[in-house]
């Protein structure tokens, strides 16, 4: 992060996400959706951190850089909290739900797992082409779940519009993450130009789009799900 | 390897999920009829709606004062639309069962704006109401 521009979308992700969080906590809406409502609420408190860690030792020092990967390869791993929370909501009442728990645990579980076994492999020398290629798997694991998800969303004909839209929020989310760490990764060379930009510009989509979805959709808005699946022929 | 991989699977990904929100935005409207207060004042007379009556509506929308609810829905469309224009353009010599995909689309945008238009009248006229009785 450099730069005024930079500064700027930070500081906008920032009022975003305090936003989303405000707003939950004002229209009572904070525990209804504790899973969305609590890794927006991790965001804010992971970004505030960063953002107290770059003033305090500067943007080029280790803690700085510690604590910036650190606090995003830990809200990837959250982010999967959001994920298995969605697909509860998805397969509740039908014969699938009583193995989504299970199997959201066991994913997290080996999700942790992977990403331990990776920084205790790197030992002392994490580098920024470690953390980089770190978070690209977790955001693309992140991505083939969104996409299973959104497999299961067209297959039951899900029609609650709210919870499509913060689901198809997500998964916009989470691929141009993953293919931002991608291109980063295929190019590190080119990791201080306008690669330097776009984590912070996908990270202001999610809570603009959520708190755009809460504000304007109401829980009890329908839609017809056959729209969604008219594909070009 | 690896990494280019992962980065096509992302982009089409991506590509995949950002169209189906800004339909599942424009699917929300598609059940409301446009109005004949909203044909009549785009001149639209009794032929139905048209993928090019976009622009149109959108004009007619900067006419009338901002409503806060769906600015920035109709900004997402707005791009949503210059896109399946070029798609459109780009896809006709080639792969024309894209191209007409791509029509249908725009044509659920312009209905999207034709009710978008439609309820910003109601809002001015509501408006206008209030302020005439508040005189």
């Amino acid at each position: 992060m450099q730069g005024p521009v930079s500064y700027a979308i930070w500081m906008f992700v920032l009022l975003a996400e305090c936003f989303f969080v405000v707003c939950a906590l004002y229209r009572r809406e904070f525990l209804r959706n504790l899973t969305l409502s609590s890794y927006m609420l991790l965001c804010l408190v992971g970004n505030v951190g960063v953002y107290v860690c770059s003033r305090a030792y500067g943007i080029h020092s280790a803690e700085y850089f510690y604590s910036y990967y650190s606090s995003d390869i830990l809200l990837s791993v959250l982010m999967y909290f959001v994920i298995a929370g969605l697909f509860s909501q998805v397969f509740a009442g039908t014969q699938f739900s009583r193995y989504v728990r299970g199997a959201s645990l066991i994913l997290l579980g080996a999700t942790a797992l992977f990403a331990f076994i990776s920084s205790y492999s790197a030992g002392q020398k994490i580098s920024t082409q470690f953390a980089v290629e770190l978070e690209q798997d977790l955001n693309f694991v992140g991505v083939v779940l969104m996409y299973v998800l959104w497999g299961a969303v067209t297959k039951l004909r899900e029609s609650r519009l709210r919870l499509v839209q913060v689901i198809l929020a997500l998964g916009v989310y989470c691929s141009a993450v993953a293919a931002t760490y991608a291109l980063r990764n295929l190019f590190p060379n080119l990791e201080f130009s306008m690669l330097a930009w776009l984590p912070p510009i996908t990270a202001l989509w999610l809570p603009v789009a959520w708190s755009y979805t809460f504000m304007r959709v109401p829980e009890s808005a329908r839609f017809a799900p056959g729209h969604l699946l008219a594909a070009p022929q | 390897m690896i990494p280019a991989l992962i980065c096509v699977a992302s982009v089409a990904a991506f590509v995949q999920f950002l169209v189906s929100y800004c339909r599942s935005a424009i699917a929300a409207f598609r059940r409301t009829e446009v109005s004949p207060r909203v044909r009549e004042v785009a001149g639209m007379g009794n032929r139905g709606l048209a993928a090019d009556d976009f622009a149109r509506f959108l004009q007619l929308l900067h006419l009338c004062p901002e409503h806060n609810a769906d600015q920035l829905k109709i900004r997402a469309v707005k791009t949503y639309y210059a896109l399946l224009r070029v798609l459109e353009f780009v896809s006709r010599a080639f792969v024309p069962g894209v191209a007409a995909w791509a029509g249908r689309e725009r044509l659920d945008c312009s209905h999207f704006a034709a009710v978008a238009l439609d309820r910003r009248m109601e809002f001015s006229r509501d408006l206008f109401s209030r302020q005439a009785g508040i005189l």
